[in-house]
C-alpha cells in the first residue's frame, strides 16, 4: 500500500524542482542558498510529519520578500527579481504545512519559474524540462485530488498504477497534439519576450574597430557566434570575413565611409555554399566564408569590399545562405588612396625606419610584402593574449619589446609597416577557424575565433590576403586556425541538438511556415523522385525491413489477444515450475491450482468467466489482466 | 452470486467428509454430481470399504428415505420392485413395494444377481417406474441407485454387460483411505450407529431447487461442447479402444460436468469440471480390444484426455 500523501510529496518536490532548476545559475546568492535549505527543511520534515512555518508567518515573509524585491524593481531590471521572488515563494511554499491549497500553489509557482527562466536563456533543455514539468503536474493534480478528499487515503501498487495510467493520458495526448499544432499554427515574427530580452553585444572577441594595446589582456570566451553549415573544408582556409576597416584614425582602425563611387569585381575561384545562423549580436554584420559574393534569405547591404550588414538590427538569431569565393580574385575601384595609406601620426622613429627601409629595398607590392614578412620572422614574436605591450606604445613596444601580442597586434603593424611602404592595406575583422562538428554538418565559431587579418592591394588592384599572425614563431600552436579543437561525440550531439532547438523551434516562424507549405505544395505539382537516385543497396534493404515489419505485425496479429493473454500466463506458470512449456492438456485454473498462487487463481477466474461463457474479453478486463500477470511477473522477480 | 442451494449441498459435503466418511471426499462428491445430475452411482470396490456406509450416510444426510437390496444368484425381480400379495380379509390383492421405492436404493453386490433381476433393476433405473403384474407404479423423486460390486470376485458372478453399465452415470471406487484416517477408524470404531441417527441437512424441495439450477442455471459454453465431443471422437478413434463413449455417454459427461460446477458455485462449465468427472462418467463405457482387455480402462480415458488440448481461447 501506498500514501497518497507521500506520493504527493515526492510529486511536489520533483515538480519544484524542475521548475527552479533552469533558473537556479541566475538566482541572487542568499535565494541560491535558501532554496535547497528549504527543500530539504521540507522533506525532513514531511518525513516527520512536523510543520516548520505557520501560515500567517508564511505570509509575513512573503510579504517581505515582495516588498525587498518590489524597491530593485525598475523597467530595466525587473526579470531578475521576479525570478528571485517566485524561487522564494517556491522556498517557502516548501516549509508550510502540505495542505491542499498549498500544494497547488507550489505547482502553479514551479510552472511560472520554469516559463520565467525563458525570459533569460532558452536553451534545448527547456523543452524536456517542459515535457516532464507538464507530465508531472497532470498527474500530480490527479493525485491531489484525491488527496483532498481524503488525506489519509492509501492505494494498492494496482490501484495506484491504474491511477497513474489514467491520469497520464491527459498530458500524453496533450504532448502529441502539441507537436502537431506546432507546424501549423500561425505565429509571430517577433518572440512574445523579444523586448525584454537586450540584444547580447559581443563583448570579447570580434568588434567594429582595432585599437592594439586598449586591454591589457584578452579573455575571449567559448560563446557560439554562428554555426555554418558547409562541406568540410581545409582548416587554413576558415577565414570568415565580417568587417573591413580601412581608415586609421591615431591608432585606431575603422570602417571609412562606404559612399561614393565604388565598384568591385569578384572573379574565380572555387565556388562554396553556406548556411550561416548567426547567434543574436549588435553590430549587424554577417560572417561568411572569405571572400562571401553574395547572400540570400536575409535583407541586408552589401559593400563593394565584401562587407554585409543586416538592414535592421535583429535581436534574434538569423539564418542566411552565402555564396563564397575561395580563393577568389576581388577588384576594387574608387577607394581614395590616401585612405589605405595613412600611418599615425606619431609614429614611432623605428617602425617608421622599417617601412622607410622596405619601401626603398621593394621594387614592387609583392617584394614590399615579402620583406614585411621577413622583419616581422626576425623579429620573433609570439602569438600571446597575456602580458601584452604598453597602451601608450602598442606598436613599438610588440614590435621591438615585448614582442608578443595577438592577432590585432600583428595585423595592425604589419599594415602599419606597409602602409609606410606604400602598400595601399586594409584590416578585416571576422573569424579564423571553426570546429566542424561531423554529425550536423556544420562548423562551430566561436568568440575565442575572433581574428583580424590583412589585405593589400597589388598593382594590377587585385586585393591579397595577409595574415601576419601567422607569422608567429608559435603560430603552428596558438593561432587557431591551425589546429581546430575536436569535439567530442558527446559535445557534437548537445550541439547538434542545440542547433537544431535555435533553428527549427526558436526561429519557426510565419515565414517559414509559408515556404514550407509553398515547398510541399511544388513538390506535389512536381513530383521530383528519381528512382535512379537511390543507391543501389538501398532498395532491397528498405523492402527487406519493411517485409520484415510486415511478417512480425501479421504473425503477432495472428494471435488474438486471449491467445496472447493466455500464452502470457503459460510462459510465466512455466517458469514458476520450472518448466520449458506447459502442455496443451493442462487448463488454466489447474495450472492456477498446482502454482498455488492467488494472482494465478485470479487470472484463471477472471479469464475463465469470459472465455466458457462464450463471450469477448472486454477492454477493461484485458487491462486487468494485464495487469495480473505484470504483478505475477514482479512477484516472480 | 451464489447458485440456488449451493451452500446447502456443499455443507452436506463437507459434513460427510470431514466427519462421518473421513477420506472418502472423492466418492461424496461423486455421489452428489450423480444425485444432482439425475444418474445413478456405481461403486467398483473390495468389500468393508464404507460403500454401504457412504450410501447411508449420503441417504441420512439427504433425509431422504433408503432401501437396500443385498444381491445373490437366487434373488427375483419381484425381490426388489414387490409384489401383490393376497389379502384375505379383503378378498383383494395388495401391493407390497420393494425396496426400490426408496429415494436412496443401496444395491450391494449387483454382479451376484442373475441377469434378469438385473435388467429389471436396470429397467426401473432408466425408466424410474415399474411395472408389476400390470399396473405401472412411479418410483419417488429424486431416486438415485447406488449399486456395488466386487470387480476382483469372478466365481458365482454375472458381469453386467457394458450395454448396462452404460445405464449408470458414474463408476468410481472408493478406495482405502488415508494411512492417518485410517488409523483414526480403526481407533474409534465403526461409525455404523452414529450414521444412523445423523440428522437431515436439506429438504427435498431444497434437493429439487438445486438439481433445477444444474439443470437451467449452468452455462455449457460451445467450446466445452466441442471439449466433450473432442473427448468422445477420440475415444472412438484410439487404437485400444473397440468401442468408444456413446450419445448417452456425451450427455451424461455434460450433465456431470455442470453439477461439478456446481459445487465449485460457478454458473458456467470449465474444462477442469469436464476432466474432473471424465475418467468417473466415461470409463466404464469403453469397451477395449480383446488384446487390451486387462488394462485399466480409467487409465486408458485418462492418456485420450492428456492428448487433447484444453480449449483456452
Amino acid at each position: 500500500m501506498v500514501k497518497i500523501k507521500r506520493l504527493l510529496d515526492y510529486f511536489t518536490y520533483a515538480i519544484v524542482l524542475l521548475g527552479t532548476l533552469p533558473l537556479y545559475p541566475h538566482l541572487d546568492l542568499p535565494v541560491r542558498l535558501l532554496l535547497p535549505a528549504a527543500l530539504v527543511a521540507g522533506v525532513i520534515a514531511d518525513q516527520r510529519e512536523r510543520t516548520l512555518l505557520k501560515t500567517p508567518a508564511a505570509t509575513l515573509l512573503t510579504l517581505a520578500f515582495f516588498a525587498y524585491y518590489g524597491l530593485t524593481l525598475s523597467l530595466a531590471n525587473f526579470i531578475l527579481p521576479l525570478v528571485n521572488v517566485l524561487a522564494l515563494l517556491l522556498a517557502v511554499r516548501l516549509v508550510t504545512p502540505r495542505t491542499g491549497r498549498n500544494t497547488l500553489q507550489a505547482f502553479v509557482l514551479s510552472l511560472f519559474a520554469l516559463a520565467s527562466s525563458t525570459l533569460i536563456v532558452l536553451s534545448p533543455y527547456f523543452l524536456l524540462f517542459m515535457v516532464l514539468q507538464v507530465l508531472l503536474i497532470t498527474v500530480g493534480l490527479v493525485l491531489l485530488a484525491f488527496f483532498v478528499a481524503d488525506p489519509h487515503l492509501s492505494l494498492s501498487r494496482g490501484q495506484l498504477r491504474r491511477l497513474l495510467s489514467f491520469a497520464l493520458i491527459l498530458p500524453v495526448t496533450s504532448l502529441l497534439l502539441m507537436a502537431l499544432i506546432f507546424p501549423i499554427l500561425p505565429r509571430t515574427q517577433r518572440p512574445v519576450w523579444g523586448f525584454l530580452n537586450p540584444a547580447i553585444a559581443a563583448t570579447a572577441g570580434f568588434s567594429e574597430q582595432v585599437q592594439p594595446g586598449s586591454v591589457a589582456q584578452l579573455n575571449a570566451t567559448k560563446q557560439v557566434v554562428f554555426r555554418a553549415e558547409s562541406e568540410r573544408l581545409p582548416q587554413a582556409e576558415l577565414y570568415w570575413r565580417g568587417i573591413v576597416l580601412d581608415t586609421l584614425r591615431g591608432n585606431t582602425w575603422l570602417r571609412g565611409d562606404e559612399s561614393g563611387g565604388r565598384s568591385s569585381r569578384l572573379e574565380g575561384g572555387q565556388p562554396i555554399r553556406q548556411t550561416i545562423s548567426l547567434e543574436p549580436q549588435s553590430g549587424g554584420y554577417l560572417f561568411a566564408l572569405d571572400r562571401p559574393e553574395s547572400l540570400q534569405g536575409i535583407r541586408h547591404r552589401s559593400s563593394p569590399d565584401l562587407v554585409h550588414h543586416a538592414s535592421q538590427a535583429e535581436r534574434q538569431r538569423v539564418r542566411y545562405d552565402a555564396a563564397s569565393r575561395l580563393g577568389g580574385t576581388l577588384r576594387e575601384n574608387g577607394i581614395p588612396q590616401h585612405t589605405l595609406l595613412t600611418v599615425p601620426a606619431a609614429l614611432p622613429a623605428r617602425v617608421q625606419a622599417v617601412g622607410e627601409r622596405i619601401r626603398q629595398q621593394g621594387r614592387t607590392v609583392e617584394e614590399k610584402i615579402a620583406l614585411t614578412e621577413e622583419f616581422f620572422r626576425q623579429q620573433q614574436l609570439s602569438y600571446a593574449t597575456s602580458d601584452l605591450p604598453d597602451p601608450q606604445n602598442p606598436i613599438e613596444d610588440f614590435l621591438f619589446g615585448k614582442r608578443r601580442g595577438y592577432c590585432e597586434f600583428f595585423a595592425s603593424s604589419f599594415a602599419v609597416i606597409l602602409r609606410q611602404a606604400e602598400v595601399p592595406t586594409r584590416l578585416v575583422g571576422g573569424y579564423l577557424g571553426g570546429d566542424y562538428n561531423a554529425l550536423g554538418g556544420y562548423y562551430l565559431v566561436t568568440e575565442d575565433m575572433a581574428h583580424v587579418w590583412v589585405e593589400a592591394r597589388l598593382e594590377d588592384g587585385r586585393w591579397l590576403r595577409l595574415d601576419p599572425s601567422r607569422l608567429a614563431i608559435n603560430a603552428a600552436t596558438a593561432v587557431r586556425g591551425s589546429n581546430p579543437a575536436h569535439l567530442g561525440l558527446l559535445r557534437q550531439l548537445a550541439d547538434s541538438a542545440s542547433h537544431f532547438w535555435a533553428h527549427s523551434i526558436l526561429n519557426y516562424d510565419l515565414l517559414r511556415q509559408i515556404e514550407i507549405l509553398r515547398s510541399t505544395g511544388e513538390r506535389l505539382q512536381k513530383p521530383t523522385w528519381r528512382p535512379q537516385k537511390i543507391p543501389s543497396g538501398l532498395l532491397p534493404l528498405a523492402l527487406a525491413v519493411a517485409a520484415t515489419i510486415l511478417g512480425l505485425t501479421v504473425w503477432h496479429r495472428r494471435k488474438s489477444r486471449e491467445q496472447r493473454l493466455v500464452a502470457r500466463f503459460q510462459r510465466l506458470a512455466a517458469k514458476q515450475l520450472g518448466l520449458g512449456s506447459i502442455p496443451p492438456h493442462i487448463g488454466l485454473h489447474e495450472l492456477a491450482r498446482r502454482l498455488k498462487d492467488p494472482l494465478a487463481h485470479e487470472f484463471a477466474e477472471r479469464y475463465g468467466q469470459a472465455i466458457y461463457q462464450d463471450r469477448q474479453l472486454s477492454r477493461a478486463e484485458i487491462q486487468e489482466l494485464n495487469d495480473l500477470l505484470r504483478r505475477m511477473r514482479r512477484q516472480q522477480g | 452470486m451464489s447458485l440456488t442451494r449451493h451452500a446447502e449441498i456443499t455443507r452436506i459435503i463437507d459434513t460427510l467428509s470431514g466427519h462421518y466418511l473421513q477420506g472418502k471426499i472423492r466418492a461424496i462428491k461423486l455421489a452428489m454430481i450423480t444425485l444432482l445430475s439425475g444418474g445413478h452411482l456405481l461403486l467398483e470396490d473390495i468389500p468393508g470399504l464404507g460403500k454401504t456406509t457412504l450410501a447411508l450416510a449420503l441417504a441420512k444426510a439427504l433425509g431422504l428415505s433408503f432401501g437396500r437390496v443385498q444381491c445373490t444368484s437366487d434373488l427375483m425381480p419381484s425381490d426388489i420392485t414387490g409384489l401383490s400379495i393376497y389379502d384375505r380379509s379383503s378378498g383383494t390383492f395388495k401391493f407390497v413395494p420393494g425396496p426400490v421405492f426408496n429415494n436412496v436404493v443401496l444395491v450391494d453386490e449387483i454382479n451376484r444377481s442373475m441377469p434378469k433381476t438385473q435388467s429389471a433393476l436396470l429397467e426401473a433405473m432408466e425408466e424410474r417406474r415399474v411395472t408389476v403384474e400390470g399396473v405401472t407404479h412411479g418410483l419417488p423423486d429424486p431416486f438415485l441407485v447406488i449399486a456395488t460390486q466386487n470387480p476382483l470376485e469372478q466365481v458365482g458372478t454375472y458381469p453386467l454387460p457394458e450395454s448396462q453399465l452404460d445405464r449408470f452415470m458414474v463408476t468410481t471406487g472408493v478406495g482405502y483411505p488415508p494411512a492417518e484416517v485410517e488409523k483414526a477408524i480403526i481407533k474409534g470404531g465403526s461409525l455404523r450407529d452414529e450414521i444412523r441417527h445423523i440428522e437431515p441437512l436439506i429438504t427435498l424441495e431444497d434437493i429439487r431447487l438445486a438439481r433445477q439450477a444444474v439443470k437451467n442455471d449452468i452455462l455449457l459454453s460451445d467450446k466445452i461442447v466441442d471439449y466433450i465431443f473432442a473427448i468422445m471422437a477420440a475415444t472412438r478413434n484410439h487404437p485400444l479402444i473397440l468401442s468408444g463413449i456413446s450419445s448417452r455417454g456425451g450427455i451424461s459427461l455434460a450433465e456431470a460436468a455442470k453439477a461439478a460446477a456446481f459445487l465449485e458455485n460457478r454458473h458456467y462449465v470449465i474444462p477442469e469440471d469436464v476432466k474432473l468427472v471424465a475418467g468417473a462418467v466415461g470409463a466404464h463405457r469403453l469397451i477395449l480390444c480383446p488384446e487390451n482387455e486387462t488394462l485399466n480402462k480409467e487409465e486408458v480415458l485418462q492418456s485420450v484426455l492428456k492428448s487433447l488440448p484444453v480449449p483456452l481461447v
